[in-house]
Protein backbone atom coordinates (compact mmCIF):
# COMPACT_ATOMS: atom_id res chain seq x y z
CA UNK A 1 0.00 0.00 0.00
CA UNK A 2 1.27 3.43 -0.91
CA UNK A 3 1.29 6.21 1.67
CA UNK A 4 -0.23 8.70 -0.77
CA UNK A 5 -1.91 8.14 -4.11
CA UNK A 6 -3.56 10.92 -6.08
CA UNK A 7 -4.94 10.85 -9.59
CA UNK A 8 -5.79 14.02 -11.48
CA UNK A 9 -6.45 15.76 -8.18
CA UNK A 10 -7.84 19.25 -8.54
CA UNK A 11 -9.19 22.06 -6.41
CA UNK A 12 -11.04 24.98 -7.87
CA UNK A 13 -12.55 27.73 -5.79
CA UNK A 14 -14.41 30.93 -6.43
CA UNK A 15 -12.84 34.26 -5.63
CA UNK A 16 -14.56 37.59 -5.68
CA UNK A 17 -13.02 40.27 -7.88
CA UNK A 18 -13.50 43.97 -7.51
CA UNK A 19 -12.44 46.59 -9.99
CA UNK A 20 -10.77 49.77 -8.82
CA UNK A 21 -12.76 52.82 -7.82
CA UNK A 22 -15.81 53.75 -5.78
CA UNK A 23 -18.29 53.22 -8.62
CA UNK A 24 -16.99 49.71 -9.15
CA UNK A 25 -17.43 49.01 -5.44
CA UNK A 26 -21.10 50.01 -5.65
CA UNK A 27 -21.56 47.93 -8.80
CA UNK A 28 -20.01 44.99 -6.97
CA UNK A 29 -22.64 45.38 -4.25
CA UNK A 30 -25.42 44.84 -6.76
CA UNK A 31 -23.69 42.50 -9.13
CA UNK A 32 -20.66 40.84 -7.52
CA UNK A 33 -18.20 39.32 -9.92
CA UNK A 34 -16.51 36.02 -9.30
CA UNK A 35 -13.64 34.25 -10.95
CA UNK A 36 -12.76 30.61 -10.81
CA UNK A 37 -9.28 29.88 -9.44
CA UNK A 38 -7.57 26.55 -10.08
CA UNK A 39 -5.44 26.20 -6.96
CA UNK A 40 -4.50 22.61 -7.80
CA UNK A 41 -4.91 21.19 -11.29
CA UNK A 42 -4.69 17.52 -12.14
CA UNK A 43 -1.93 16.36 -9.81
CA UNK A 44 -1.16 12.65 -10.00
CA UNK A 45 1.35 11.57 -7.40
CA UNK A 46 2.39 8.42 -5.58
CA UNK A 47 4.43 8.41 -2.38
CA UNK A 48 5.83 5.19 -0.94
CA UNK A 49 5.66 4.40 2.75
CA UNK A 50 8.82 5.49 4.56
CA UNK A 51 9.71 7.92 1.77
CA UNK A 52 10.77 11.51 2.47
CA UNK A 53 9.40 13.67 -0.29
CA UNK A 54 10.04 17.34 -0.90
CA UNK A 55 7.10 19.19 -2.37
CA UNK A 56 8.39 22.52 -3.55
CA UNK A 57 7.34 25.53 -5.53
CA UNK A 58 7.01 29.28 -5.33
CA UNK A 59 4.46 31.04 -3.12
CA UNK A 60 0.92 30.50 -4.38
CA UNK A 61 1.88 27.39 -6.32
CA UNK A 62 -0.76 25.29 -4.54
CA UNK A 63 1.44 23.40 -2.06
CA UNK A 64 -0.57 24.11 1.06
CA UNK A 65 -3.89 23.53 -0.69
CA UNK A 66 -2.61 20.14 -1.87
CA UNK A 67 -1.47 19.20 1.64
CA UNK A 68 -4.79 20.29 3.13
CA UNK A 69 -6.63 18.07 0.68
CA UNK A 70 -4.40 15.16 1.66
CA UNK A 71 -5.25 15.82 5.32
CA UNK A 72 -8.99 15.99 4.58
CA UNK A 73 -9.22 19.64 5.61
CA UNK A 74 -10.15 20.79 2.11
CA UNK A 75 -12.35 18.86 -0.27
CA UNK A 76 -11.07 18.27 -3.79
CA UNK A 77 -13.24 19.38 -6.68
CA UNK A 78 -11.75 16.85 -9.10
CA UNK A 79 -9.81 13.61 -9.16
CA UNK A 80 -9.17 10.84 -6.69
CA UNK A 81 -6.97 10.50 -3.65
CA UNK A 82 -6.08 7.95 -1.05
CA UNK A 83 -3.90 8.52 2.00
CA UNK A 84 -2.78 5.44 3.94
CA UNK A 85 -5.56 3.59 2.13
CA UNK A 86 -8.23 6.00 3.38
CA UNK A 87 -10.28 8.68 1.69
CA UNK A 88 -9.39 11.94 3.49
CA UNK A 89 -12.71 13.60 2.68
CA UNK A 90 -14.88 10.70 3.84
CA UNK A 91 -12.70 9.29 6.64
CA UNK A 92 -11.05 12.40 7.97
CA UNK A 93 -11.16 11.60 11.67
CA UNK A 94 -9.98 8.04 11.08
CA UNK A 95 -7.11 9.35 8.96
CA UNK A 96 -6.29 12.04 11.53
CA UNK A 97 -5.35 9.29 14.01
CA UNK A 98 -2.60 8.16 11.63
CA UNK A 99 -1.16 11.40 10.31
CA UNK A 100 0.65 14.32 11.90
CA UNK A 101 0.82 17.90 10.66
CA UNK A 102 3.04 20.86 11.29
CA UNK A 103 2.05 24.12 9.68
CA UNK A 104 5.13 26.21 10.41
CA UNK A 105 3.26 29.50 10.31
CA UNK A 106 0.51 28.38 12.70
CA UNK A 107 0.51 27.01 16.19
CA UNK A 108 -1.30 24.03 17.61
CA UNK A 109 -0.16 24.82 21.15
CA UNK A 110 -2.08 26.79 23.77
CA UNK A 111 -0.25 30.07 24.01
CA UNK A 112 -0.84 30.79 27.69
CA UNK A 113 -0.22 27.27 28.96
CA UNK A 114 2.96 25.21 29.14
CA UNK A 115 3.58 22.86 26.22
CA UNK A 116 3.05 19.88 28.53
CA UNK A 117 -0.63 20.88 28.87
CA UNK A 118 -1.01 20.93 25.10
CA UNK A 119 0.58 17.48 25.00
CA UNK A 120 -1.94 16.23 27.58
CA UNK A 121 -4.78 17.68 25.54
CA UNK A 122 -3.50 16.21 22.28
CA UNK A 123 -2.99 12.83 23.94
CA UNK A 124 -6.65 12.85 24.97
CA UNK A 125 -7.75 13.91 21.50
CA UNK A 126 -5.75 11.06 19.98
CA UNK A 127 -7.17 8.69 22.61
CA UNK A 128 -3.81 7.84 24.20
CA UNK A 129 -4.14 6.64 27.79
CA UNK A 130 -2.35 8.44 30.63
CA UNK A 131 0.48 5.95 31.16
CA UNK A 132 1.27 5.79 27.45
CA UNK A 133 1.03 9.59 27.23
CA UNK A 134 3.61 9.97 30.01
CA UNK A 135 5.94 7.51 28.28
CA UNK A 136 5.69 9.27 24.92
CA UNK A 137 6.06 12.75 26.39
CA UNK A 138 9.18 11.56 28.23
CA UNK A 139 10.57 10.08 25.01
CA UNK A 140 9.88 13.20 22.97
CA UNK A 141 11.19 15.44 25.75
CA UNK A 142 14.50 13.61 25.63
CA UNK A 143 14.63 13.41 21.84
CA UNK A 144 13.76 17.07 21.26
CA UNK A 145 15.50 18.43 24.35
CA UNK A 146 12.31 19.98 25.73
CA UNK A 147 13.09 19.40 29.43
CA UNK A 148 14.15 22.96 30.20
CA UNK A 149 10.99 24.62 28.91
CA UNK A 150 8.31 21.93 28.98
CA UNK A 151 6.58 23.68 31.89
CA UNK A 152 7.03 27.24 30.61
CA UNK A 153 4.02 28.97 29.00
CA UNK A 154 4.38 28.71 25.23
CA UNK A 155 4.15 32.49 24.76
CA UNK A 156 7.44 32.83 26.64
CA UNK A 157 9.35 30.38 24.42
CA UNK A 158 11.70 31.38 21.62
CA UNK A 159 10.60 30.52 18.08
CA UNK A 160 13.06 27.63 17.95
CA UNK A 161 11.79 26.20 21.23
CA UNK A 162 8.19 26.58 20.10
CA UNK A 163 8.80 24.83 16.78
CA UNK A 164 10.50 21.95 18.60
CA UNK A 165 7.37 21.67 20.73
CA UNK A 166 5.17 21.89 17.62
CA UNK A 167 7.00 19.05 15.89
CA UNK A 168 7.01 16.99 19.10
CA UNK A 169 3.25 17.61 19.46
CA UNK A 170 2.65 16.36 15.95
CA UNK A 171 4.55 13.15 16.74
CA UNK A 172 2.83 12.40 20.04
CA UNK A 173 0.37 9.96 18.50
CA UNK A 174 3.16 8.31 16.48
CA UNK A 175 1.79 9.09 13.04
CA UNK A 176 2.71 6.95 10.07
CA UNK A 177 2.73 9.97 7.82
CA UNK A 178 3.97 13.44 8.71
CA UNK A 179 3.06 16.55 6.75
CA UNK A 180 5.53 19.34 7.36
CA UNK A 181 4.51 22.62 5.82
CA UNK A 182 7.54 24.91 6.12
CA UNK A 183 8.62 23.60 9.52
CA UNK A 184 11.86 25.57 9.65
CA UNK A 185 10.51 28.95 8.58
CA UNK A 186 12.06 31.79 10.57
CA UNK A 187 14.50 29.59 12.48
CA UNK A 188 18.23 30.17 12.82
CA UNK A 189 20.74 27.84 11.17
CA UNK A 190 21.51 25.84 14.33
CA UNK A 191 17.88 25.19 15.24
CA UNK A 192 17.04 24.36 11.62
CA UNK A 193 19.77 21.75 11.62
CA UNK A 194 18.50 20.29 14.92
CA UNK A 195 14.94 20.05 13.56
CA UNK A 196 16.17 18.35 10.38
CA UNK A 197 18.15 15.80 12.37
CA UNK A 198 15.12 15.03 14.54
CA UNK A 199 12.89 14.51 11.52
CA UNK A 200 15.48 12.34 9.80
CA UNK A 201 15.88 10.27 12.96
CA UNK A 202 12.12 9.78 13.22
CA UNK A 203 12.06 8.56 9.64
CA UNK A 204 15.02 6.22 10.22
CA UNK A 205 13.82 4.72 13.49
CA UNK A 206 10.05 4.63 12.97
CA UNK A 207 9.78 4.52 9.19
CA UNK A 208 7.60 7.63 9.28
CA UNK A 209 6.74 8.88 5.81
CA UNK A 210 7.55 12.58 5.52
CA UNK A 211 5.87 14.98 3.11
CA UNK A 212 7.79 18.23 3.29
CA UNK A 213 7.29 21.67 1.83
CA UNK A 214 9.97 24.24 2.39
CA UNK A 215 11.59 27.24 0.82
CA UNK A 216 14.88 26.30 2.40
CA UNK A 217 16.99 24.27 -0.06
CA UNK A 218 18.96 22.78 2.81
CA UNK A 219 15.79 21.17 4.24
CA UNK A 220 15.22 19.43 0.93
CA UNK A 221 18.83 18.54 0.23
CA UNK A 222 19.45 17.12 3.67
CA UNK A 223 16.17 15.33 4.24
CA UNK A 224 14.73 14.20 0.94
CA UNK A 225 15.77 11.98 -1.91
CA UNK A 226 12.88 12.86 -4.17
CA UNK A 227 11.48 16.25 -5.04
CA UNK A 228 8.28 17.26 -6.74
CA UNK A 229 8.23 20.79 -8.07
CA UNK A 230 4.87 22.43 -8.65
CA UNK A 231 3.79 25.73 -10.09
CA UNK A 232 0.35 27.14 -10.87
CA UNK A 233 -1.22 24.08 -9.26
CA UNK A 234 0.45 21.52 -11.52
CA UNK A 235 3.56 19.35 -11.36
CA UNK A 236 6.50 20.83 -13.21
CA UNK A 237 9.02 18.16 -12.29
CA UNK A 238 9.14 14.89 -10.34
CA UNK A 239 12.72 13.73 -9.89
CA UNK A 240 15.39 12.78 -7.40
CA UNK A 241 16.93 15.69 -5.52
CA UNK A 242 20.32 14.76 -6.98
CA UNK A 243 18.97 14.66 -10.52
CA UNK A 244 17.26 17.92 -9.94
CA UNK A 245 20.57 19.51 -9.21
CA UNK A 246 22.64 17.82 -11.91
CA UNK A 247 20.08 18.10 -14.73
CA UNK A 248 18.79 21.54 -14.10
CA UNK A 249 21.83 23.32 -12.88
CA UNK A 250 25.01 21.48 -13.81
CA UNK A 251 27.02 23.89 -11.78
CA UNK A 252 29.09 23.50 -8.65
CA UNK A 253 30.37 26.10 -6.27
CA UNK A 254 34.00 25.76 -5.17
CA UNK A 255 35.12 27.73 -2.16
CA UNK A 256 38.88 27.82 -1.94
CA UNK A 257 41.28 29.39 0.55
CA UNK A 258 44.99 29.91 -0.18
CA UNK A 259 47.94 30.40 2.17
CA UNK A 260 49.18 33.35 0.09
CA UNK A 261 47.29 35.59 -2.36
CA UNK A 262 46.80 33.87 -5.71
CA UNK A 263 45.67 34.93 -9.14
CA UNK A 264 43.30 32.36 -10.56
CA UNK A 265 43.84 31.85 -14.29
CA UNK A 266 40.87 32.30 -16.63
CA UNK A 267 39.30 28.98 -17.62
CA UNK A 268 36.42 28.29 -20.02
CA UNK A 269 33.30 27.29 -18.03
CA UNK A 270 34.60 28.78 -14.80
CA UNK A 271 33.69 32.14 -13.34
CA UNK A 272 35.30 33.54 -10.26
CA UNK A 273 32.37 34.86 -8.31
CA UNK A 274 34.18 36.58 -5.49
CA UNK A 275 37.66 37.15 -4.27
CA UNK A 276 38.93 38.73 -1.07
CA UNK A 277 42.51 39.91 -1.33
CA UNK A 278 43.42 36.92 -3.44
CA UNK A 279 43.40 34.52 -0.48
CA UNK A 280 39.78 33.41 -0.84
CA UNK A 281 37.73 32.73 -3.93
CA UNK A 282 34.40 31.24 -4.95
CA UNK A 283 34.35 29.61 -8.35
CA UNK A 284 31.19 28.70 -10.24
CA UNK A 285 31.94 25.74 -12.46
CA UNK A 286 29.75 24.68 -15.36
CA UNK A 287 30.47 20.97 -15.30
CA UNK A 288 29.06 20.52 -18.81
CA UNK A 289 31.92 22.65 -20.13
CA UNK A 290 34.68 21.71 -17.72
CA UNK A 291 34.86 18.69 -15.40
CA UNK A 292 35.11 19.54 -11.73
CA UNK A 293 38.25 17.36 -11.37
CA UNK A 294 40.01 19.44 -13.97
CA UNK A 295 39.30 22.65 -12.04
CA UNK A 296 40.46 21.05 -8.79
CA UNK A 297 43.69 19.99 -10.42
CA UNK A 298 44.30 23.46 -11.82
CA UNK A 299 43.63 24.99 -8.42
CA UNK A 300 46.05 22.69 -6.66
CA UNK A 301 48.67 23.55 -9.28
CA UNK A 302 48.43 27.23 -8.35
CA UNK A 303 49.97 26.13 -5.04
CA UNK A 304 49.37 26.65 -1.35
CA UNK A 305 45.70 25.58 -1.14
CA UNK A 306 44.72 25.52 2.54
CA UNK A 307 41.07 24.58 2.25
CA UNK A 308 38.66 23.66 -0.48
CA UNK A 309 34.95 22.80 -0.42
CA UNK A 310 32.51 21.90 -3.19
CA UNK A 311 28.85 22.88 -2.78
CA UNK A 312 25.65 22.57 -4.74
CA UNK A 313 23.94 25.81 -5.67
CA UNK A 314 20.98 26.96 -3.54
CA UNK A 315 17.64 25.30 -4.25
CA UNK A 316 16.07 28.64 -5.16
CA UNK A 317 18.46 28.88 -8.09
CA UNK A 318 17.55 25.36 -9.12
CA UNK A 319 13.83 26.08 -8.98
CA UNK A 320 14.35 29.31 -10.92
CA UNK A 321 16.27 27.37 -13.57
CA UNK A 322 13.49 24.78 -13.82
CA UNK A 323 10.89 27.46 -14.35
CA UNK A 324 13.07 29.17 -16.94
CA UNK A 325 13.53 25.92 -18.81
CA UNK A 326 9.81 25.14 -18.70
CA UNK A 327 8.98 28.63 -19.94
CA UNK A 328 11.31 28.11 -22.92
CA UNK A 329 9.52 24.85 -23.72
CA UNK B 1 -15.36 6.21 26.78
CA UNK B 2 -12.10 7.56 25.33
CA UNK B 3 -14.18 9.60 22.89
CA UNK B 4 -16.01 11.30 25.76
CA UNK B 5 -12.85 11.66 27.81
CA UNK B 6 -11.21 13.77 25.12
CA UNK B 7 -13.91 16.43 25.42
CA UNK B 8 -13.63 16.41 29.22
CA UNK B 9 -9.87 16.96 28.95
CA UNK B 10 -10.43 19.79 26.43
CA UNK B 11 -12.82 21.46 28.91
CA UNK B 12 -10.31 21.00 31.76
CA UNK B 13 -7.42 22.49 29.77
CA UNK B 14 -9.62 25.38 28.63
CA UNK B 15 -10.53 26.07 32.27
CA UNK B 16 -6.84 26.17 33.10
CA UNK B 17 -6.32 28.51 30.16
CA UNK B 18 -9.20 30.76 31.28
CA UNK B 19 -7.70 31.03 34.77
CA UNK B 20 -4.44 32.17 33.14
CA UNK B 21 -6.25 35.28 31.88
CA UNK B 22 -6.65 36.88 35.32
CA UNK B 23 -6.55 40.44 34.02
CA UNK B 24 -9.27 39.67 31.48
CA UNK B 25 -11.51 38.18 34.18
CA UNK B 26 -10.95 41.18 36.43
CA UNK B 27 -11.71 43.67 33.67
CA UNK B 28 -14.96 41.81 32.93
CA UNK B 29 -15.89 42.14 36.61
CA UNK B 30 -15.28 45.87 36.49
CA UNK B 31 -17.25 46.27 33.27
CA UNK B 32 -20.11 44.16 34.67
CA UNK B 33 -20.26 46.26 37.86
CA UNK B 34 -20.24 49.58 35.96
CA UNK B 35 -22.90 48.31 33.55
CA UNK B 36 -25.18 47.20 36.39
CA UNK B 37 -24.66 50.48 38.25
CA UNK B 38 -25.68 52.56 35.20
CA UNK B 39 -28.84 50.51 34.63
CA UNK B 40 -29.77 50.51 38.30
CA UNK B 41 -29.63 54.31 38.23
CA UNK B 42 -31.77 54.32 35.09
CA UNK B 43 -34.45 52.07 36.57
CA UNK B 44 -34.35 53.96 39.87
CA UNK B 45 -35.26 57.12 37.91
CA UNK B 46 -38.09 55.32 36.09
CA UNK B 47 -39.59 53.51 39.06
CA UNK B 48 -41.33 55.59 41.69
CA UNK B 49 -43.25 52.85 43.41
CA UNK B 50 -45.36 49.74 42.80
CA UNK B 51 -44.70 47.51 39.83
CA UNK B 52 -44.45 47.78 36.06
CA UNK B 53 -45.88 44.97 33.94
CA UNK B 54 -45.87 42.71 37.00
CA UNK B 55 -42.23 43.45 37.96
CA UNK B 56 -41.45 45.22 41.22
CA UNK B 57 -38.35 47.44 41.38
CA UNK B 58 -36.38 44.75 43.22
CA UNK B 59 -37.49 42.10 40.75
CA UNK B 60 -36.49 44.24 37.79
CA UNK B 61 -33.04 45.00 39.21
CA UNK B 62 -32.50 41.31 39.93
CA UNK B 63 -33.81 40.51 36.43
CA UNK B 64 -31.27 42.89 34.92
CA UNK B 65 -28.45 41.51 37.07
CA UNK B 66 -29.41 37.99 36.03
CA UNK B 67 -29.63 38.70 32.28
CA UNK B 68 -26.25 40.41 32.39
CA UNK B 69 -24.90 37.50 34.43
CA UNK B 70 -25.99 35.09 31.70
CA UNK B 71 -24.54 37.47 29.14
CA UNK B 72 -21.19 37.36 30.87
CA UNK B 73 -21.34 33.58 31.28
CA UNK B 74 -22.12 33.18 27.60
CA UNK B 75 -19.35 35.53 26.60
CA UNK B 76 -16.91 32.97 25.26
CA UNK B 77 -16.33 34.85 22.02
CA UNK B 78 -17.06 31.76 19.95
CA UNK B 79 -18.21 33.83 16.98
CA UNK B 80 -15.01 35.87 16.76
CA UNK B 81 -12.90 32.81 17.56
CA UNK B 82 -14.36 30.93 14.60
CA UNK B 83 -13.99 33.92 12.31
CA UNK B 84 -10.39 34.37 13.34
CA UNK B 85 -9.65 30.65 12.94
CA UNK B 86 -10.91 30.72 9.36
CA UNK B 87 -9.13 33.96 8.46
CA UNK B 88 -5.80 32.92 9.98
CA UNK B 89 -6.06 29.36 8.70
CA UNK B 90 -5.60 27.99 12.22
CA UNK B 91 -8.78 26.03 11.65
CA UNK B 92 -6.65 23.59 9.63
CA UNK B 93 -5.32 22.16 12.90
CA UNK B 94 -8.75 21.92 14.49
CA UNK B 95 -10.51 20.28 11.58
CA UNK B 96 -7.64 17.92 10.94
CA UNK B 97 -7.89 16.24 14.33
CA UNK B 98 -9.79 13.16 15.44
CA UNK B 99 -12.34 15.24 17.32
CA UNK B 100 -15.58 16.74 16.08
CA UNK B 101 -14.94 20.43 15.45
CA UNK B 102 -18.32 21.51 16.85
CA UNK B 103 -17.97 19.58 20.10
CA UNK B 104 -14.31 20.53 20.36
CA UNK B 105 -15.30 24.20 20.29
CA UNK B 106 -18.07 23.65 22.82
CA UNK B 107 -15.77 21.77 25.21
CA UNK B 108 -13.11 24.40 24.61
CA UNK B 109 -15.56 27.12 25.68
CA UNK B 110 -16.81 25.23 28.72
CA UNK B 111 -13.79 26.15 30.82
CA UNK B 112 -14.43 29.87 30.46
CA UNK B 113 -18.19 29.33 30.85
CA UNK B 114 -17.74 27.48 34.12
CA UNK B 115 -15.28 30.04 35.44
CA UNK B 116 -17.67 32.87 34.54
CA UNK B 117 -20.61 30.99 36.01
CA UNK B 118 -18.93 30.63 39.40
CA UNK B 119 -16.91 33.83 39.67
CA UNK B 120 -19.47 36.14 38.10
CA UNK B 121 -22.28 34.43 40.02
CA UNK B 122 -20.79 35.55 43.32
CA UNK B 123 -20.35 39.10 42.05
CA UNK B 124 -23.92 39.17 40.70
CA UNK B 125 -25.29 38.05 44.08
CA UNK B 126 -23.33 40.75 45.90
CA UNK B 127 -24.41 43.49 43.45
CA UNK B 128 -28.05 42.37 43.68
CA UNK B 129 -28.01 42.52 47.47
CA UNK B 130 -26.35 45.93 47.42
CA UNK B 131 -28.61 47.54 44.82
CA UNK B 132 -31.95 45.80 45.37
CA UNK B 133 -31.78 43.89 48.65
CA UNK B 134 -32.93 40.26 48.95
CA UNK B 135 -35.12 39.02 46.11
CA UNK B 136 -38.67 38.63 47.42
CA UNK B 137 -39.86 35.01 47.45
CA UNK B 138 -36.50 33.52 46.45
CA UNK B 139 -35.58 30.21 48.04
CA UNK B 140 -32.37 28.25 47.72
CA UNK B 141 -34.35 25.20 46.55
CA UNK B 142 -34.96 27.07 43.27
CA UNK B 143 -31.28 26.82 42.35
CA UNK B 144 -31.26 23.36 40.64
CA UNK B 145 -34.12 24.13 38.19
CA UNK B 146 -32.64 27.59 37.69
CA UNK B 147 -29.23 26.15 36.85
CA UNK B 148 -30.90 23.85 34.33
CA UNK B 149 -32.52 26.87 32.71
CA UNK B 150 -29.21 28.75 32.65
CA UNK B 151 -27.46 25.72 31.15
CA UNK B 152 -30.07 25.51 28.39
CA UNK B 153 -29.79 29.26 27.77
CA UNK B 154 -26.01 28.93 27.46
CA UNK B 155 -26.43 26.06 24.98
CA UNK B 156 -28.97 27.97 22.87
CA UNK B 157 -26.79 31.07 22.77
CA UNK B 158 -23.56 29.16 22.11
CA UNK B 159 -24.92 27.10 19.25
CA UNK B 160 -26.75 29.98 17.58
CA UNK B 161 -23.54 32.01 17.75
CA UNK B 162 -21.71 29.01 16.34
CA UNK B 163 -24.26 28.81 13.55
CA UNK B 164 -23.42 32.41 12.66
CA UNK B 165 -19.71 31.63 13.07
CA UNK B 166 -20.04 28.75 10.60
CA UNK B 167 -21.14 31.23 7.97
CA UNK B 168 -17.50 32.42 7.91
CA UNK B 169 -16.71 29.13 6.14
CA UNK B 170 -18.59 30.38 3.11
CA UNK B 171 -19.01 34.15 3.58
CA UNK B 172 -16.32 36.82 3.45
CA UNK B 173 -17.99 39.07 6.00
CA UNK B 174 -20.59 37.75 8.42
CA UNK B 175 -20.50 40.64 10.90
CA UNK B 176 -24.02 41.74 9.97
CA UNK B 177 -25.51 38.40 11.04
CA UNK B 178 -23.83 38.69 14.42
CA UNK B 179 -25.04 42.26 14.79
CA UNK B 180 -28.66 41.24 14.08
CA UNK B 181 -28.48 38.32 16.51
CA UNK B 182 -27.01 40.53 19.24
CA UNK B 183 -29.74 43.14 18.82
CA UNK B 184 -32.52 40.55 18.80
CA UNK B 185 -31.35 38.92 22.03
CA UNK B 186 -30.81 42.35 23.55
CA UNK B 187 -34.31 43.60 22.76
CA UNK B 188 -36.12 40.31 23.35
CA UNK B 189 -35.15 39.69 26.93
CA UNK B 190 -31.73 41.03 27.83
CA UNK B 191 -32.51 44.70 28.20
CA UNK B 192 -36.22 44.37 28.95
CA UNK B 193 -38.44 41.49 30.04
CA UNK B 194 -40.67 40.22 27.23
CA UNK B 195 -43.68 41.43 29.28
CA UNK B 196 -42.53 45.01 28.61
CA UNK B 197 -42.97 44.60 24.84
CA UNK B 198 -46.22 45.62 23.09
CA UNK B 199 -48.87 42.96 23.61
CA UNK B 200 -48.90 41.98 19.90
CA UNK B 201 -45.14 41.43 19.96
CA UNK B 202 -45.03 39.26 23.07
CA UNK B 203 -46.33 36.04 21.46
CA UNK B 204 -43.95 36.60 18.56
CA UNK B 205 -41.03 37.02 20.96
CA UNK B 206 -42.03 33.90 22.88
CA UNK B 207 -42.13 31.86 19.71
CA UNK B 208 -38.55 32.80 18.77
CA UNK B 209 -35.37 31.31 20.25
CA UNK B 210 -33.86 34.68 21.24
CA UNK B 211 -36.11 35.13 24.28
CA UNK B 212 -35.03 31.80 25.69
CA UNK B 213 -31.45 32.97 26.13
CA UNK B 214 -32.11 35.79 28.61
CA UNK B 215 -35.79 36.19 29.34
CA UNK B 216 -36.72 32.60 30.24
CA UNK B 217 -34.05 31.92 32.92
CA UNK B 218 -34.27 35.47 34.33
CA UNK B 219 -38.06 35.33 34.52
CA UNK B 220 -37.77 31.98 36.30
CA UNK B 221 -35.28 33.51 38.70
CA UNK B 222 -37.34 36.52 39.74
CA UNK B 223 -40.74 34.83 39.80
CA UNK B 224 -40.19 31.09 40.16
CA UNK B 225 -43.13 28.73 40.16
CA UNK B 226 -43.36 25.06 39.16
CA UNK B 227 -45.97 26.01 36.55
CA UNK B 228 -43.62 28.56 34.97
CA UNK B 229 -40.81 26.03 35.07
CA UNK B 230 -43.00 23.48 33.24
CA UNK B 231 -43.94 26.10 30.68
CA UNK B 232 -40.47 27.44 29.93
CA UNK B 233 -38.05 24.53 30.25
CA UNK B 234 -39.53 22.37 27.45
CA UNK B 235 -39.37 25.36 25.09
CA UNK B 236 -35.78 26.05 26.08
CA UNK B 237 -34.93 22.38 25.63
CA UNK B 238 -36.57 22.41 22.21
CA UNK B 239 -34.59 25.45 21.05
CA UNK B 240 -31.39 23.99 22.50
CA UNK B 241 -31.95 20.78 20.51
CA UNK B 242 -32.84 22.75 17.37
CA UNK B 243 -29.70 24.89 17.67
CA UNK B 244 -27.43 21.85 18.11
CA UNK B 245 -29.01 19.98 15.18
CA UNK B 246 -28.82 23.07 12.97
CA UNK B 247 -25.14 23.55 13.77
CA UNK B 248 -24.33 19.91 13.04
CA UNK B 249 -26.19 20.01 9.72
CA UNK B 250 -24.69 23.32 8.69
CA UNK B 251 -21.21 22.23 9.72
CA UNK B 252 -21.49 19.16 7.52
CA UNK B 253 -22.50 21.32 4.58
CA UNK B 254 -20.17 24.25 5.09
CA UNK B 255 -16.98 22.30 5.82
CA UNK B 256 -17.17 20.98 2.25
CA UNK B 257 -17.13 24.53 0.97
CA UNK B 258 -14.39 25.81 3.26
CA UNK B 259 -11.69 27.86 1.55
CA UNK B 260 -8.32 28.40 3.16
CA UNK B 261 -5.75 30.46 1.41
CA UNK B 262 -2.09 30.89 2.16
CA UNK B 263 0.32 28.81 4.24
Amino acid sequence: MKAIETKDLGKTYRARVKAEGLAASFRALVRPQWISVDAVRGISLNVEQGEMLAFIGPNGAGKSTFIKMLCGILYPTAGELSVLGLSPARERRKLAMRIGTVFGQKSQLWLHLPAVDSFTLLAAIYEIDNAECRRRVAELTELFGLGEFLHTPVRKLSLGQRIRCEVAASLLHEPELLFLDEPTIGLDVVVKQAIRELIARRNREHGTTVFLTSHDPADIEQLCRRAVVIDHGGIVLDASVERLKSDYLGKKLIDVRFGTPQRIPALPGVTVSSESGGQKATLTVDTAVRPIGDVMERLSMTGNVLDITINNPPMEDIIAAIFQKEAVR
Amino acid sequence: MKKLRKYAVIARVSLKNAVAYKASLFSRFVFYTVFIYVFVMLWRAIYKEGSVNGYSYAQLIWYLIFTEYIGFCCGTGIFSTMNEDVKSGAIAYLIGRPAHYVFYQFANSLGLLLLNLCACGLLAAVLGLVFAGPLPGFHISVLPPLLLSVALAVVINFFFLMLIGLSSFVMEDNGALFFIYQKLTFMLGMFLPVEFLPSWLQPVAKSLPFSYVYWAPSRLFVDYSPALFRALIPRQALWAAVSVVLVLLCYRGSVRRLQLNGG
